[in-house]
């Protein structure tokens, strides 16, 4: 299956911050609220790990929820919002154009 | 501002664990706009409940949870939330703020604060899903410690989601700087609020919510946000405490 939107989710760097599912979430429509965010941190917090979790929508089509400083390339909200790498891009999105 | 509130919830929880009742009142407007929430309208909360003379440790004397406008929103820094009590260690005022996520699941689940008086007679600890308030027993979870605790309540309930703030031993046994544990690592300790809810027989409090929170307008407040985010990334302490904690 090849993924359009490339997001890599590398657990082992995630601290379970949720900062992803805020980002994503701000972008909806009003209220504001992570849980319907496209992202979602699994905590199992007696292991000390932290698993992010993908909508599989959001690895197939761009969501559009793009931050300001991330104009210059299709990077979704959450993954801009990630401040410990555990979300990145593999590569540049192609359009499909 | 009148009949909506934004950022706010707007609404306070007071169980009386004696009765084992629980209401939910409308938060004043003027407690919100003079004491901006959390520990500014915990004290006054506080002050309005308590006298001068009142043992911390004494049944009716209040332990109140708060948390401020900004918690579980976007807005950096913002998902801590305050206890506000008597302490036992001082014997005055005293408030304990506390990180995780257990500060924002309140606020998901409807509630600025809640205000827990009286003593309950065995152990017991509160559930609060969205409008569903409980006291559940916690008979077999008084003497665990705090992270068996945490684990025992998700797993009583079905909930992985949920949050919990619960004590250890040294909160049942009324020790006097005995702290409050939510996510396992984060605690409010400062002044003895574990002594507080042990000298209430409760155990714990499990909060989920799924409500959302209005924003008045959506937009400038994520400009607001990316503002604050910015000077947060720009603080040369910013890489130190990213690495190696506080």
């Amino acid at each position: 299956m090849s993924r359009l939107v490339p997001i890599r989710i590398e657990e082992a760097s995630c601290r379970g911050c949720r900062r992803c599912e805020a980002a994503c979430a701000g972008h909806d429509r009003p209220p504001f609220n992570p849980r319907r965010a496209g992202i979602r941190v699994i905590k199992d917090e007696q292991q000390g790990r932290d698993q992010p979790v993908l909508n599989m929508e959001c690895l197939e089509q761009f969501c559009g929820k793009q931050e300001p400083e991330a104009t210059d390339r299709l990077e979704p909200a959450c993954v801009t919002a990630c401040l410990f790498g555990a979300l990145w891009m593999e590569k540049e999105v192609d359009h499909g154009e | 501002m009148a009949n909506k509130w934004f950022g706010w919830c707007g609404r306070i929880l007071y169980v009386d664990l004696g009765r084992g009742s629980a209401v939910s009142g409308e938060l004043p407007e003027e407690l919100a706009r003079s004491y901006l929430g959390q520990s500014g309208s915990g004290a006054r909360l506080l002050y309005e409940m308590t006298g001068a003379g009142m043992d911390p440790l004494h049944p009716e004397a209040p332990l109140i949870f708060g948390v401020g406008p900004l918690a579980g929103t976007q807005a950096p820094c913002s998902g801590r939330f305050t206890l506000s009590f008597k302490s036992p260690l001082t014997g005055i005022f005293a408030d304990s703020n506390c990180g995780g996520h257990f500060g924002p699941e309140l606020k998901m689940a409807g509630y600025d604060h809640i205000v827990l008086t009286g003593a309950s007679e065995s152990p017991v600890y509160l559930w609060v899903d969205n409008d569903h308030v409980e006291l559940r027993d916690a008979r077999h979870l008084w003497g665990l410690g705090t992270s068996q605790t945490d684990a025992a309540i998700k797993q009583e309930l079905g909930e992985s989601t949920a949050q919990v703030a619960c004590i250890g031993q040294a909160g049942e046994n009324r020790v006097p700087l005995a702290a409050v544990i939510c996510n396992l690592a984060r605690a409010a300790a400062r002044c003895g609020p574990g002594a507080v809810m042990g000298s209430k027989n409760l155990k714990a409090l499990a909060v989920r919510g799924d409500r959302g929170i209005s924003l008045y307008d959506p937009t400038a407040f994520r400009e607001a946000v990316r503002e604050a985010d910015e000077s947060v990334l720009a603080d040369p302490l910013y890489d130190q405490a990213k690495t190696f904690g506080t």
